[in-house]
């Protein structure tokens, strides 16, 4: 893994609110092609660490790179030229309650390439139908059941076609089914686009779906107390915490 | 790539034209190609063919360039050879083509069939609104006479204080500074006349029977009307009302009566309030540009004014208080889903009070003056 280039870099990033320590000099990286995933309880800090690689949220301490520029060092005009590279899937979707879902998916082609309206609508087209959406153009989000909305918002992230794309819980609140069939696209867009991908989650049946390798966040230490391959990482029994996050272990404190 | 290379070369033999590109086919450049459309559309061929092999970079668009291409060559009943797709490009164009070939929009109707089926469309959902209203109404004014003790009367102080209380300094302010104004205004006209003394009537009979309880019911319209829109419409939105009614509670009692009966009792003390302040405005008018005193004044305003002018005005309150408490309400109950339905509500709420407000207020008018009160 080590000989390719990483596309994210994040390098002891320390992130404290207040007097609350949320995350604990952690560093990453992300390579070209892969799907990263990020697990941990909830709380642990990994929705803060997409923030932060996101452009969302600046760092207490640290660095994160992303294709080797210094993204919470460079001024905010060309943080917004790096940030154009990355999609983001919102845990609620994000889309824009007011437009519809084409007009959601129209909105970052409008605004940073130059193509005619009709090019625009025939690419909305396009990315509706690869997330399985056709023929919901029209409908506003609100119209939309949890899963399409996902599915909606997986295709504005990809709307410019960027290289890496983050995903912040993309199955969490979804049936079964549903999540499965994200998983799918996850893979297919994988695949296809050869799209770099981040993933927070905290659902285990999707990370051994799609994931290459994980992360596992510790809510108490606020770092990263595991990595590697999911399947290896279930077996291991050296660390309790990690052995009883893979294996759903409850672990009650009263 | 340097920005001055053409993007594509066209060749043309004989009635084959050959294009081979050379920019990226990417979302970013693809407003580059631009020309290529304008030239082939100029051109007549019968067979056309894209070279592909010099490109490197592309993502979606390659698709759409695809498929305009292919639309072209339809259109002109052209062959259409496509050159140096890599297996990587095959395999994106295999995955949109799957995806989309699946799904056909139907073809929107023609613009003036499309205009009269939005006539109609838009005519039946106002008739139905209006049907909604009355069904609302009806529901409201029974279960008000035949359950009154089942209304949630413990609110109905809360509400008070909202709709009421805290309303008094805003239309106070505004009622003085309406007496002021009009006191402007009539002292010049008045003045002319040498008239000066009927200026205190001028005030009080004007901000007792319209001013007043008018202008206070525009304010309680903007700030309580579209609160109730907004606040039940969120409700409506976290389901807050659903779960009123699975628990056998009706939320027309529990959340609606309190609120209505709270803007019907206040409106009238209000619009009292707004009377004092108004007579207190012209006064100052009075006294800072015509020769009153303070006793003058209102020893004339005490003259100017009998019961029906101020009862008249009163009464009328109830009305903009029910006109106001309802509409709020029931645009509250129509939102349906999402932050902007909610905004809608507040909006449609105030102006369709208002409307109605003031439309009550000149049937008044005319009935006042038919029976001669």
């Amino acid at each position: 893994m080590s000989d390719r280039q990483p596309l994210v870099q994040v390098r002891n990033v320390t992130v404290q609110f207040e007097d609350r320590l949320v995350l604990d000099n952690i560093s990453l990286e992300v390579f070209a092609g892969e799907i990263l995933c990020i697990l941990g309880e909830s709380g642990c800090g990994k929705s803060t660490l997409l923030r932060v690689m996101t452009g969302l949220l600046p760092p207490t301490s640290g660095e994160v790179w992303i294709m080797g520029q210094n993204l919470w060092a460079v001024p905010e005009q060309q943080q917004r030229q790096i940030l154009r590279h990355l999609g983001v899937l919102f845990q609620s979707s994000g889309l824009l309650r007011s437009l519809t879902i084409a007009e959601n998916i129209a909105l970052p082609l409008q605004m940073y390439t130059h193509l005619t309206d009709l090019e625009i609508m025939e690419i909305v087209r396009l990315k509706l139908a690869a997330v399985g959406l056709s023929g919901s153009e029209a409908l506003l989000p609100a119209e939309l059941s949890g899963g399409m909305q996902k599915r909606a918002g997986i295709a504005r992230a990809l709307a410019l076609d960027p290289p890496l794309l983050f995903l912040d819980e993309p199955t969490s609140g979804l049936d079964p089914v549903t999540a499965a069939s994200i998983d799918q696209l996850v893979l297919e867009f994988k695949q296809i686009f050869g799209t770099t991908m981040v993933v927070v989650t905290h659902d285990l049946e999707s990370t051994f779906t799609i994931a290459d390798r994980v992360l596992l966040l510790d809510r108490h230490t606020h770092t990263i107390i595991a990595e590697g391959d999911p399947h290896t990482l279930r077996n291991r029994t050296d660390h309790p915490a990690v052995y009883n996050f893979f294996n759903r272990l409850a672990k009650l404190e009263r | 790539m340097s920005l001055t290379e053409p993007p594509f070369d066209l060749e043309q033999t004989d009635k084959h034209v050959t294009v081979v590109c050379r920019l990226p086919l990417q979302l970013s450049q693809g407003h580059r190609y631009a020309s290529l459309w304008e030239q082939l559309q100029a051109r007549a061929f019968e067979q056309l063919t894209v070279d592909f092999s010099h490109i490197v970079a592309y993502d979606t668009f390659l698709v759409v360039f695809i498929r305009r291409l292919r639309q072209l060559a339809t259109d002109r009943s052209a062959t259409l050879q496509l050159w140096g797709l890599s297996p990587e490009m095959e395999r994106l164009l295999q995955f949109f083509e799957q995806q989309a070939g699946a799904s056909q929009v139907p073809p929107a109707a023609a613009g003036w069939r499309r205009f009269f089926e939005r006539l109609g469309e838009s005519l039946l959902r106002k008739l139905e609104d209006i049907r909604a209203f009355f069904v609302f109404l009806g529901s409201l004014i029974v279960d008000l006479v035949r359950h009154p003790h089942r209304v949630r009367w413990e609110d109905l102080p809360l509400f008070v204080f909202a709709a009421g209380v805290s309303a008094v300094p805003i239309v106070s302010l505004i009622a003085l500074l309406i007496g002021v104004i009009l006191g402007y205004q009539g002292a010049v006209q008045l003045h002319r006349f040498g008239a000066d003394v009927y200026l205190a009537d001028l005030i009080a009979i004007s901000v007792t029977r319209e001013l007043g309880p008018l202008m206070t019911a525009i304010i309680v319209a903007g700030r309580t009307g579209s609160a109730f829109a907004a606040e039940i419409g969120t409700m409506k939105i976290n389901e807050e009302l659903d779960a009123l009614q699975v628990m056998g509670i009706d939320f027309i009692r529990f959340l609606l009566l309190p609120r209505i009966l709270a803007v019907v009792l206040t409106l009238p003390l209000l619009s009292l309030i707004a009377d004092v302040a108004g007579i207190v405005g012209g006064l100052l008018t009075a006294l800072t540009t015509l020769d009153f005193t303070i006793s003058g004044y209102l020893l004339q305003t005490q003259q100017a004014l009998n019961y029906a002018h101020v009862f008249t005005g009163i009464f009328k309150s109830f009305f903009f208080g029910f006109v106001i408490g309802i509409i709020g309400c029931f645009q509250g109950l129509r939102v349906s889903a999402g932050s902007a339905s909610v905004g809608r509500a507040a909006t449609i709420a105030v102006v369709t009070s208002i409307l109605l407000i003031i439309v009550l207020d000149a049937v008044f008018a005319v009935l006042f003056q038919v029976l001669g009160i």
